[in-house]
């Protein structure tokens, strides 16, 4: 309906026929950008707008910028999410221990854990025993 | 538009950067390398079994009656501890016998523990990886925890 209006328009704009009321109606609907063809190309030419419409064009221009970094944005989240989420919730099963070759899930790692934590401990003790008797052969020599 | 899409792929590298075992040097022990070794036991536990002591990963791998392997593993701890927040060490004959270091971290505090009882009167050489929140003190805390139970064991 508005396309058939503006051909009216720009029929009786090129027959010299159409009032200055009708003539800003026109002005203002080739400006919106929202229509197109051979006669809206020649209105806008003759009526010398084609620089304006495309200055209107970049705003359309930066709206597009816009969405595409608001879908980079989107994407960058998603990318990011999944891989938090793949490191606390992978398919690994939660204990794994490898001897010889052999796969083992379970207890066999958490009692594996639990005698490496003590060899650790050991060894830290004997650091700490180490330093103690450090300490006291230098006790013994402040008086 | 191609700041949008370098802004991007810089997300992308940093997120991947993360989840690549936050890029430590003895990451490369834990390639898969030891699971088919008939010297060396390799661990991973997460979930219940750690979040009692407040981490989230513990990884090890022990290594038996091949002392050589030490002259491996210990540049790439020395290459991650450069910037421990805290670290204790104790040699024996000339060697590294005890490490443990605290690596911090922005999100999660990480931990390196070695020990070569080659160097005194063993032959294993256990590397441990530990994440999570738990902090220093309390690491430590479990160690000693583990002790007490060893010597009660032993009692």
């Amino acid at each position: 309906m508005q396309d058939i209006d503006i051909h009216k328009l720009i029929d009786k704009y090129f027959d010299g026929t159409i009032s200055d009321e009708q003539e800003n109606e026109l002005r203002g609907m080739l400006l919106s950008g929202n229509y197109a063809g051979e006669d809206v190309d020649e209105a806008l030419a003759v009526m010398g707008y084609w620089a304006v419409r495309r200055r209107n064009n970049v705003g359309g221009r930066r709206r597009r910028a816009s969405w595409a970094a608001a879908a980079c944005t989107a994407v960058a989240i998603f990318v990011g999410g999944w891989a938090i989420y793949g490191l606390h919730h992978d398919s690994a099963p939660e204990s794994v221990a490898y001897i010889n070759g052999i796969e083992y899930i379970g207890d066999r790692a958490t009692d594996l854990m639990d005698s490496q934590l003590m060899m650790m401990s050991v060894a830290a003790g004997s650091v700490e025993e180490s330093i103690s008797d450090d300490l006291s052969v230098f006790a013994g020599l402040v008086d | 538009m191609k700041r949008i899409v370098i802004a991007l792929l810089l997300v992308i590298c940093g997120q991947l950067a993360c989840m690549a075992q936050k890029g430590l040097a003895i990451n490369r022990l834990f390639d898969g390398r030891y699971h088919k070794d008939s010297c060396a036991v390799e661990t991973m536990v997460r979930g219940a079994a750690v979040q009692k002591y407040d981490l989230d990963l513990y990884r090890s791998v022990t290594i038996t009656g091949r002392p050589a392997d030490a002259n491996e593993i210990v540049p790439l701890i020395r290459s991650d501890v450069k910037n421990a927040v805290d670290s204790e060490e104790s040699y024996k004959n000339g060697k590294l016998y005890y490490g443990f270091y605290s690596l911090g971290g922005k999100q999660t505090n990480r931990y390196i523990l070695y020990l070569n009882q080659n160097v005194a009167d063993g032959d294993k050489i256990v590397l441990l990886y530990l994440e999570g929140d738990a902090g220093v003190k309390q690491v430590k805390r479990m160690l000693k925890k583990k002790k007490n139970v060893v010597n009660v064991d032993n009692f």
